[in-house]
């Protein structure tokens, strides 16, 4: 799912500001994709975003707008990918499904 | 050559109608002026972003929708009985677009005939990233691509578009050749609507342990 890919490349250098493009990039998302992913993660709290300062000799270039989690949201992103990859142990995934044990049959 | 003064008397332009814009807003002059003047104001802000980028071959083009756009949301206007002032700041501005769209012309910054005889499917130069970079070494944002780009920040909400339409601006000019360009755009636009909806449902608010849970997305 992209948010789990966007999430999955935020958290390899939390720290790190990225902007939407390298975001893409390093989550391996078609560019142009992943504004509804940041903005509900903004919107979350789990990410924040600044506009990129306007170097002197860089007057004529539009700023990026740069991304990065908040100390909260790498930790609720840890958390819900942790849960992602300990799915329920009745499922196996793709509705495939196996009886619990001791479940009477 | 470009006009020494145009890129700063486009700029003035923008940030005059961007006030003008936020005053009419405020007045409720009705949803037409109110999609129109954003237009008007996109227009001013890809002429000034086209001056600055030395992008002659855009500069006269964005100089001409302009001064199309500010008449339409000039004939809006006449419509509206509170907009008396509006009417007279559009013709003012109307008067200052003319005047820069003629500098541009005489300063032999665009090639009309070439530019209106070029067809919008042959913007793209097949993915090359040299075709793509022009004067100075910058990457030219194609007009088609501006244009899709401007047409999906429109469906967000009014007080995003401001954020967005820098923000995808400065994407496409980092990227380098106007296929990538293209294809972004078409991708932003594409999920213009998604982002819409993300930006109504999910308003802005502190960290929420209980958010919604990412396997859910």
């Amino acid at each position: 799912m992209p948010t789990q890919l966007v999430l999955r490349a935020m958290l390899t250098e939390p720290c790190h500001e990225m902007y939407g493009l390298q975001i893409s990039q390093a989550a391996e998302l078609p560019s142009g994709t992943i504004h509804p992913v940041l903005a509900r993660l903004e919107a979350c709290g789990w990410l924040e975003s600044r506009w990129e300062d306007v170097e002197p000799g860089k007057q004529g270039q539009p700023r990026r707008r740069y991304y990065r989690l908040s100390p909260d949201g790498a930790e609720h992103a840890r958390n819900a990918l942790a849960r992602v990859h300990r799915p329920h142990p009745s499922r196996l995934g793709w509705g495939i499904t196996r009886p619990l044990p001791g479940s009477a049959r | 050559m470009i006009p020494g003064s145009s890129a700063a008397r486009a700029r003035a332009l923008s940030r005059a109608l961007d006030r003008e814009l936020a005053q009419a807003r405020a007045r409720d002059l009705g949803w037409e002026l109110e999609r129109d003047l954003p237009l008007v104001l996109d227009h001013a802000y890809a002429l000034a972003r086209a001056l600055a980028q030395e992008d002659g071959e855009d500069c006269l083009a964005q100089a001409e929708e302009l001064v199309r756009a500010l008449a339409r949301a000039r004939n809006l206007a006449c419509s509206r009985p509170r907009a008396r002032n509006l009417v007279r700041t559009l013709d003012r501005y109307r008067v200052r677009a003319r005047a820069l769209e003629r500098d541009l012309g005489r300063g032999g910054v665009a090639t009309r005939g070439r530019h209106r005889g070029r067809s919008p499917g042959s913007v793209d130069r097949g993915g090359d990233p040299a075709a793509a970079h022009t004067r100075g070494g910058s990457p030219v944002v194609g007009r088609v691509a501006h244009g899709l780009v401007a047409l999906a920040v429109r469906v967000l909400p009014a007080p995003a578009r401001g954020r967005y339409r820098a923000e995808f601006r400065a994407e496409l000019h980092d990227l380098g050749s106007r296929w990538r360009q293209m294809t972004y755009a078409v991708r932003v636009l594409s999920r213009a609507g998604k982002l819409r909806r993300e930006l109504i449902e999910y308003r802005p608010r502190p960290t929420d342990p209980s958010a919604p849970d990412a396997t859910q997305w």
